[in-house]
This record gives structure tokens, sequence and C-alpha cells, in this order.
């Protein structure tokens, strides 16, 4: 009798020792696309399990961690997402250009690391609930390319979208978490926001040099 | 690399469409260079992209520090890999004896998972070659190359990244070569990556090497505990471990510690070691 759920010893053995590798890495990806301990844990579980009936298709040799990534997010969308029941989002075009943004900076910003300075002033907790706060397909683009660091055709084949759905959608998430995240430090009286939303360096670089 | 004349170069328009995709590391080699052309003529688009950088660099990093390996955000409860370890063998049981889920089975996989707990766990142990081993393994992508730098801005590049001046082994005369480097974080606390590549068959082996990591780090409370066997380079005590089967030599001056990470034998990875600090005296 054959049970194609059995697995031979050398295979459970290779099978656990690459997921353990990579279950703190699941585990983080969980966590923030359940924003709850306990769901995350059930759904690293389950998708491991998942992972582990389907072994034998998986060719060795090529990407384990975005192989059993993709079968996370499928795990996730398929099953947590219909019970969060998040409003889903349809892309729209690509609004905003970079170079819109670059026009509006000053060239002073440009001498030191402001960036840096001002998000170093955010405790962990503010990166994660602005993070948490990103609707959950920019979320999911956002914690594969800049945590997880997975390249565009990874995030593509993971999400099973085009590659320029990935980039529009990376865009504006990275867009959306940047302006949270000044408004977190803008919050701690580090930063100050001008009416339009855009950062005023300079007011906080005054305040600073008193 | 030489461009196509009767190609139009990259305009400001185009470099702004695709500043992400530059920095993301999508480009290939033609791309890039064009990219590159059009930025050290353009000073607007340079500050731009420069800019744009940094934000990246520092986002990155805070979600590095708030869900990375090293937050409480980004490590899987020891529950869960027990959980786990359990419902796989439980389905490695034929069909009869997981329908039977005979509980007394369950509590001994549990048993069983608590010992692997305790191995895994403990064969992390605290080791700064374990962290900086399996921090090379993944092999991410570089934030600078020396091919966009050049080979003496990248221990430059770190200035204001990482609170100590990273002035890496002379590993040039051994003829490895600087690819380029990455902020990476130890234990919370920001360190100075550099990626090396070894020269064709280094130590006569057949199969080329994968590049070497070097991880540059400052530990004034001296938290990384003293392990592997011992040499003396000079001055320098180098300590050489094994971890994720990679060899790493470990050393210290004052502060500073460095961790080498490559996948030469042991030897090898001491004699050069050794040609990179005596070239640095």
């Amino acid at each position: 009798m054959i049970d194609l759920r059995r697995q031979s010893d050398r295979t459970r053995a290779e099978f656990e020792s690459l997921v353990q590798q990579h279950l703190d890495t699941l585990y983080a990806a969980a966590l923030r696309l359940t924003r709850d301990g306990k769901d995350a844990e059930d759904l690293v579980q389950d998708a491991v399990l998942r992972a582990y009936r389907f072994f034998d298709k998986f060719e060795r040799g090529t990407n384990f961690r975005a192989w059993i990534f993709k079968i996370l997010t499928n795990t996730f969308i398929n099953r947590y997402r219909r019970v969060v029941k998040e409003r889903s989002l349809v892309d729209g075009p690509e609004t905003e250009a970079v170079t819109e943004q670059f026009v509006s900076r000053e060239a002073a910003e440009q001498a030191a690391d402001p960036e840096r300075h001002f998000l170093d002033q955010l405790v962990s907790d503010d990166v994660v609930k602005a993070i948490d706060a990103l609707p959950i397909d920019f979320r999911m683009v956002v914690i594969l390319a800049d945590l997880q660091e997975f390249s565009y055709k990874e995030i593509a084949d993971i999400l099973a979208i085009p590659v320029g759905t990935v980039m529009s959608r990376l865009f504006r998430g990275r867009r959306l978490l940047e302006k949270a995240l000044l408004a977190y430090a803008a919050e701690s009286g580090h930063v100050t926001t001008r009416a339009d939303g855009s950062i005023d360096l300079e007011a906080a670089r005054r305040r600073r040099a008193t | 690399m030489t461009l196509d004349p009767f190609r139009p170069a990259m305009d400001c328009a185009e470099i702004g469409r695709s500043a992400e995709a530059l920095l993301d590391g999508e480009f290939d080699d033609r791309e890039r260079a064009e990219a590159e052309a059009h930025l050290s003529a353009c000073d607007r688009c340079r500050g731009a992209v420069e800019k744009l950088a940094r934000t990246r660099t520092a986002v990155r990093e805070k979600l590095r520090a708030a869900m990375g390996p090293s937050s409480p955000h980004g490590r899987a409860p020891a529950a869960l890999r027990a959980r786990i370890a359990e419902a796989l063998d439980r389905d490695r049981l034929p069909w009869w004896r997981r329908a039977l889920a005979p509980l007394p089975l369950a509590a001994a996989a549990a048993c069983a998972a608590g010992a692997m707990l305790v191995l895994w766990t403990h064969g992390k142990a605290d080791s700064l070659a374990e962290e900086t081993a399996a921090w090379h393994s993944r092999d991410l992508p570089l934030d600078v190359t020396t091919a966009s730098l050049g080979p003496d801005s990248v221990a430059r590049w770190f200035r204001g990244k990482v609170d100590f001046n990273t002035r890496p082994p002379e590993f040039r005369r051994a003829g490895v070569k600087l690819l380029g480097g990455r902020v990476s974080s130890i234990r919370d606390r920001p360190c100075a990556y550099m990626r090396y590549e070894l020269p064709p068959s280094a130590d006569g082996a057949q199969k080329p090497h994968g590049p070497l990591g070097l991880f540059i780090l400052d530990d004034p409370q001296h938290r990384f505990g003293e392990a592997g066997r011992e040499v003396r380079v000079g001055p320098e005590t180098v300590r050489l471990l094994n971890a994720r089967g990679y060899n790493v030599a470990v050393w210290r001056k004052n502060e500073i510690v460095y961790s080498l990470v490559s996948d030469m034998d042991e030897p090898s990875l001491e004699r050069l070691v050794e040609a990179a600090l005596s070239a640095q005296r």
C-alpha cells in the first residue's frame, strides 16, 4: 500500500532542516499578515504541513524559501483572509512618478542623512503599527520585498501577479509606509508635517538647533 | 562597458520612473550602466536617487529591527516549533494509526520534539559564528557594490550607518576582490557586511568557492563569547569555528569584532586571514 503522505525518514529530515531554517521568517511574515499571534502560529503550521505533503513536488535545488512562502501566502489568502475580511484593493495606475517628489525636496536635505535621523526616533512598536495599517495587498508586497528581500520576479511568482503589479503595489505601499512612519515620528515631535502632508525638515532642524 | 551611441540615453523621466527598480537591484548590467551614466552627469537625479536610497535603507533597517530575526516579532515561538514537529510526526504515520490518533504516541512525539528543541536552540548556541554564517548563507542583495562605487568607497559608505569605522583587512594581495557591502544586524546592533569573491582555485579546489562574507561589528560589552580553535596571527588571536557548514574565523581588535565566513576548508581560511592581517600591519 502506498500512502502519498508518508515520506521517508530521509525526506522528513531534509524537509525539517529546510523548514527549521525558515521558520522564523515564515512566522514573522505570518504575524504581519494575520496581525495576531495565535492566527500566525496556525497559519504557519497549516502552511508547513501543506508544504510537507507536497514536498515531492518541490524541485530539489530550486528556491525553497520562495516555494514555501508561496504556500504560506496561498494558505493565508484562501483561508484566513476570508475570515479577516479585509477590503481588497484594486490596483490603480501608478499615480505619482518619483520625479514629482524629487522636485519638492530641498537641496539642503541632501547634505546629511535626515531620513535616518528622523526614523531613528521611532520605536519598534510604531514600525509594527505602521506596517499593520497598510492595506493587505500593499502589506504583502512590502513585507516580501523589504523584510524578506525577495526579488520582483519571486514576489510575482509567490503572489501569482504580474511583475508590473508587484512594482506598482510596492511603489504605493512604500509611500504609504513612509508616510505612516513619518507621521509617527511627527507625533513624537521630531518632524513636523506641512499642510500638504509633506515633511517640513527645515522646521524640525531649527527646533533641533535650539 | 560601452554604451550604444545610437540608443537614446536614459533621461530624467526614465530615471524617475525606475529609480526604485534600480535601487532594488532589478536592473540588468546594461540598464545599470545607462542609469549610472545618466546619474554621473545629472546632479538633480543623482541627489534624488541618493535620497531615495537613504530612505530605503533607513526604512529597511527599521523593519529589520522591529520584525527581523533578532526581534520578538521575528522569532517563531518555541511552542510552534514543537507543534510542527508533532504534526509532522503524526502526518508520517500510516493512515490507520493517524485515524486512531493514539494519545500516548502524540505525547511521546511532543517529548521527542522537546528534546529536538533543546538541540536546536542549543545547537544555535550564542555564537557569533552561527549568526553570521546564517546571515551570510541567505545571500541577500548588496546595498552598494564595488562596481558602482569603486573598491575604496565601500568602507566609507558605511560611515554614519554603523557607529564605528569599518576598516576591513587587506585581502587584495591575496587576490580576493571586494564585491560590495550592506548593513546587517547582529543581535539588534548594526553591523557592516562585506562580500568578497575569491580568485579561482585559491586552494586548488576543483569546485569554485562561494563568496566570502566579512562582518564587522562593535562589541564593547564583550557579548560574544570565546570558542573555537585558537590560532595566533601576530598580535591577534583568531578563532576558527565551524557553523552551518561554513568555516568561520573570528577575531577582535579592541572593541571591534570581525567574523569571516567562508566555504573554504579551515587551513585555507587560516592562511587567508594570516595573509590579510599581516598585510595590514
